[in-house]
């Protein structure tokens, strides 16, 4: 009981995390209609800067408040680059053209991290404090909480961002239907710009809260088969979605990875690939998607 | 006075391949090439022009397969890597372990394979573009995870010592004996992918791909031409991928990786989709690239800089040629040389 608890919790915090990073893919999917496969590289990217802004715990460069501000100054700088060099020009093309766009991208950034900071793991210097927290029986690793804490501020951040703000009014209607929203003077590129840039932050965010965990590594790129498991089960533009869809792949790969991986070996690697197929054979909108977005 | 230009008398005329008679002098001349190649690129006694142009002919007919399914008929596959794994596992297994001849081990490689290709493909007719990208995607992994963790494919480790084929005591050994066998079956899949085109099924493909919601009112079976342009697909595939198995004489399943796949879709788009002759030049092209990279990193002033660093490069070469053929050439190839066609033929005039 006390291992179901303990899975369930430490899914939950997880599965916060893959529900923000999430968010960042869902967002370009509905303002600039790119179904981002590099998504994964842009948190690896993200990552990677991270570390050579802040260094190894052995030999921290910046402090911290500095290399996290100068991350994301990278990561919007980075958002603006993608979308003004690759994706400006995919405006009204067929959906499959950017999708191959960013495929080829994927192998471009996936290779040039590769050549800049090899294939090694490196260890990213300390950002939230470590050692265990024990709730009862239950012990969970500090920088879970940190991590879900973090996840939790950017998405209320976002929440209030889109809610409360006129430029967040304007994406959404932008969002409900583009024609109109530029007819009532909402500018088109601001939108894409806005959403490209919004997209490189949480897939920053994600990339340096998950490297915190486990190091900065070429490996960080497979988070985008997570990513793709959670949108596809939550919807491909239900923000909503994004996050139950984050909690039932954080909590049931844990359970999986306990419950299973002692009978079916390494089951818990591909609980993900086995979520997208049952989604997509039983209910291919996902859980909160809309039904009419499966054209293209 | 004889007429001026080409006049066809009737209807197959129009719609032959080979319409002329210098047509046909361009055809054999081509041929006759292909048979002497071997001997001109081994001019310099250097054999790894033939390895790299028998692999070069096993990726042809892999990506003639996935020009079937996503250029003809618009399903986009993600998962083409597993087809070709699962051909080439199958042709392992049942020459190493059933001891079939590989002259049956192939067809029945292709023929499963392309089995497995419908059952992949039968979502299709509720899941379009993106989520059939994706359900392919989630395909190539699960194929991957199964053939880890089976005994019959040995794991990771893979299988070795597949045979090579032989007719009575003529055994396919060489790089040389190969290159035939190998050309011979890519003639054969690009006579039978071009004749495609030209057929009822194929003109549904494209039907399919450009609007299949206007396609049933032509009187096609959208469902039933989406699972067979799955089916043609994976049955080139899967001889592509026994063929390669059986070449390299080993099969391990990381040599099928998600890159693979990308690979291939970035040959289809780049050579230009739909096309057979586009699948072709797209092949030779990224090809040729790798071959380049292959001999710069060899040559004697280049700085030793490891095998990683080659392999980086080349992939971020092929992705770089893949977003630059997207965004400015995105018919690809064949449509730079449809362009040129068109001016040499007017050519006096404009």
């Amino acid at each position: 009981m006390t291992a179901l608890l303990q899975l369930t919790l430490s899914g939950i915090l997880v599965g916060c995390v893959f529900g923000l990073i999430a968010m960042g893919f869902v967002i370009t999917y509905r303002s600039a209609h790119v179904f981002n496969m590099a998504y994964g590289q842009f948190a690896m990217v993200g990552a990677y800067m991270a570390w050579t802004f802040l260094g190894s715990p052995d030999s921290p460069r910046f402090p911290l408040w500095l290399g996290i501000i100068l991350t994301v100054l990278f990561a919007i700088a980075f958002g603006l680059f993608v979308e003004r060099v690759f994706f400006r020009r995919m405006i009204g093309r067929p959906l499959f053209v950017p999708f191959m766009l960013t495929l080829g991208l994927l192998a471009v950034i996936n290779s040039v991290v590769l050549l800049v900071w090899g294939p090694a793991p490196l260890a990213l210097a300390q950002t939230f404090p470590k050692g265990p927290v024990g709730v009862g029986e239950i012990t969970l690793p500090q920088e879970y909480l940190w991590s879900f804490a973090v996840a939790m501020a950017a998405l209320i951040a976002f929440v209030i961002f889109f809610r409360n703000t006129k430029l967040g009014l304007a994406i959404r209607a932008a969002y409900d239907n583009q024609v109109a929203a530029r007819c009532l003077g909402v500018s088109a590129r601001l939108n894409s710009q806005i959403a490209w840039i919004i997209s490189s932050l949480l897939a920053t965010i994600g990339g340096i809260l998950i490297a915190s965990v486990q190091g900065v590594s070429p490996l960080l790129g497979e988070l985008a088969m997570s990513v793709l498991a959670v949108t596809m089960l939550g919807g491909l533009d239900s923000l909503v979605g994004c996050i139950a869809g984050g909690l039932v792949l954080a909590i049931g790969g844990n359970l999986a990875s306990y419950y299973l991986n002692p009978h079916i070996q390494g089951i818990s690697e591909v609980f993900g690939v086995l979520l997208i197929l049952m989604v997509l054979l039983i209910r291919p909108a996902g859980l909160f998607g809309s039904k009419s977005i499966d054209r293209v | 006075m004889r007429a001026r230009g080409k006049i066809k008398r009737d209807y197959g005329r129009e719609l032959a391949v080979i319409r002329t008679r210098t047509h046909w002098f361009i055809l054999a001349g081509f041929l006759i090439l292909l048979g002497i190649l071997p001997g001109i690129l081994t001019w310099t006694d250097n054999n790894s022009w033939l390895t790299w142009l028998n692999f070069t002919f096993i990726t042809i007919i892999a990506v003639l397969g996935l020009n079937i399914t996503t250029g003809m008929a618009g399903q986009v596959s993600l998962g083409h890597a597993a087809f070709i794994m699962v051909g080439g596992y199958t042709l392992g297994i049942l020459t190493t372990k059933m001891d079939w001849p590989f002259w049956l081990a192939l067809p029945a490689g292709g023929i499963i394979t392309a089995a497995i290709g419908l059952v992949v493909g039968a979502p299709s007719v509720r899941l379009r573009g993106f989520y059939l990208a994706i359900a392919t995607l989630a395909f190539l992994f699960f194929a991957q995870f199964l053939i880890k963790h089976l005994d019959i494919t040995n794991g990771i480790h893979g299988l070795i010592g597949i045979p090579a084929p032989s007719i009575g005591d003529f055994r396919i050994d060489t790089d040389l004996k190969w290159y035939y066998l190998i050309l011979l079956l890519t003639i054969g899949g690009v006579i039978s992918s071009v004749n495609l085109t030209r057929s009822r099924l194929g003109r549904a493909f494209s039907a399919v791909r450009d609007n299949d919601i206007t396609a049933p009112s032509m009187g096609i079976n959208v469902y039933l031409t989406k699972v067979t342009a799955f089916f043609i697909g994976s049955l080139y595939a899967g001889v592509a991928g026994g063929l390669g198995a059986s070449y390299l004489s080993v099969i391990r399943v990381d040599q099928f990786t998600v890159f693979e796949s990308i690979w291939y879709l970035g040959m289809v788009i780049i050579g230009g989709a739909g096309s057979t002759a586009g699948t072709v030049m797209g092949v030779l092209f990224l090809r040729l690239i790798s071959q380049f990279l292959h001999v710069v990193s060899m040559g004697s002033w280049v700085p030793s800089l490891g095998a990683s660093f080659w392999s980086s490069i080349t992939y971020a070469i092929y992705g770089a040629a893949i977003i630059a053929f997207v965004s400015f050439q995105p018919y690809g190839l064949i449509a730079i040389w449809r362009k040129w066609q068109a001016q040499y033929k007017r050519w006096p005039f404009g």
